[in-house]
């Protein structure tokens, strides 16, 4: 393996999470970030060295995900994370309270509209600067700052005003 | 002082500039409101932080972990040739065939970043048949010139010479002729080896210059394989968009060999297209 390939190999637990936020299924993030790692380094050659490997791949990903939508309408969405359960015997796991939170802050996520929920994971999960998640979506950062507001504004609603605590 | 969502929103991501930033800071001691929402945004942006951390905590399946290491297969896609500079309907051959990136750069030496591995197997092959069998083929041979697309030499030229179409015999098999609107006579060609291509020859007055190249027959990995017996499709959009008229028969292939291949431009048609 070469830099490249390294730094994606740090890159893929991300990789996952986003995918997670994208198509939600395990399988279906896990194909899609399959995907993604294939499709970038077939174009490899397109990332310039010194810039973010993360926003890069980030957008490969959201077009992958997009390609692949286009083709295969999501079905029949689960209301909870089907790992749910598996994770309780896990003594490093997280406490029910924290997996009952996520979970909450998960679907309240999930229920976002795809351009909102987007934003917010490049910006809020991810930690991308305004420019950098605007470049992933290849949209303009008024655009961008608009769909964070309008997903912020219904998360604040699902999550803080009813009273989940941080 | 009234805060617009939007720039509460900036402070809590660090995107406002340093003095906006000191701003708001400051008015957050004196309003407790604004102190409020600000508190809001951040509790918001903590809990997200904890969204999907399980998969984060998570070993990735050993298939992603292996993908990431794999080096990019050269797999034979159709969709790719290679368009070397120079076809005279190289711009609509090029558009029809749906050539992408990979084509050879113009400046010797300069490939490499980017190309498909294939790309340099077929180029070896390529530079190979283009000098024949004597020499460490120089790579300047595909890219110098005034026209830089690669003269057919050893095997190669002696195939598009002399082989019927369809005459399966040797390392190369001619598998096509036909005449462009100019008259110009091309042929497509498979060549066997490690890494088996198919291409595109058309008669320059004095040689055959491969016009275009492309992966063809059996899977990437092997030793010796023949060619598979389909042109690849890249290399037929290519016959496509340059053909004028049917291909070749025995009999018109014969005809055009005995004239030593020199460009014959259909009488109805007016004399000799121009380029």
């Amino acid at each position: 393996m070469d830099f490249f390939q390294t730094e994606m190999l740090t890159l893929l637990p991300r990789l996952r999470r986003m995918a997670r936020v994208l198509a939600w299924e395990p399988a279906d993030a896990d194909d899609l970030t399959q995907l993604t790692v294939e499709r970038a380094l077939l174009r490899r050659d397109q990332w310039r060295p010194g810039t973010r490997l993360d926003s890069w791949m980030f957008r490969i990903m959201r077009n992958a995900w997009i390609d692949e939508a286009r083709a295969r309408q999501r079905q029949g969405r689960v209301l909870a994370p089907p790992e749910a359960g598996a994770l309780a015997a896990d003594p490093s796991a997280p406490s029910l309270e924290a997996r009952l939170e996520a979970s909450a802050v998960e679907r309240a996520l999930d229920a976002l509209p795809e351009d909102q929920r987007v934003a917010v994971a490049l910006v809020l999960i991810e930690g991308l600067s305004y420019q950098e998640a605007a470049e992933s979506l290849e949209v303009p950062i008024g655009t961008l700052t608009s769909r964070l507001a309008r997903g912020r504004a219904t998360l604040q609603t699902a999550l803080i005003d009813q009273g989940a605590q941080p | 002082m009234t805060v617009p969502d939007e720039e509460v929103f900036a402070f809590v991501d660090g995107e406002l500039p340093p003095e906006d930033m000191a701003r708001i800071e400051a008015a957050m001691a004196t309003d407790p409101q604004l102190a409020l929402r600000v508190e809001t945004q951040r509790a918001l942006r903590r809990l997200l932080s904890g969204a999907h951390a399980g998969v984060m905590r998570e070993t990735p399946p050993e298939a992603l972990s292996a993908a990431v290491a794999a080096r990019p297969q050269p797999a034979p896609r159709p969709a790719e040739v290679i368009a070397f500079p120079g076809a005279k309907n190289k711009g609509k051959a090029r558009e029809k065939a749906k050539s992408r990136e990979p084509r050879l750069p113009k400046p010797p030496g300069a490939a490499g970043r980017g190309v498909p591995a294939w790309i340099g197997l077929a180029a070896c092959l390529v530079a190979g048949l283009v000098v024949g069998r004597l020499a460490a083929p120089p790579p300047v041979t595909l890219s110098g010139g005034d026209d830089p697309a690669p003269i057919a030499a050893g095997p190669l030229a002696q195939a598009l010479n002399t082989q019927s179409a369809g005459q399966a015999a040797g390392p190369v098999q001619v598998k096509l002729s036909f005449k462009t609107a100019s008259g110009v006579y091309c042929r497509t060609f498979q060549a066997s080896g490690r890494s088996p291509i198919a291409g595109l020859a058309c008669r320059d007055p004095d040689a055959w210059r491969v016009r275009a190249v492309s992966p063809a027959g059996p899977g990437p990995t092997g030793d010796y394989r023949m060619a598979g017996s389909e042109t690849p499709a890249a290399i037929l959009a290519t016959v496509d968009a340059m053909i004028a008229g049917a291909p070749l028969d025995a009999a018109g292939e014969a005809k055009a060999r005995a004239a030593g291949w020199k460009p014959a431009p259909d009488a109805e048609k007016g004399g000799a297209a121009p380029r």
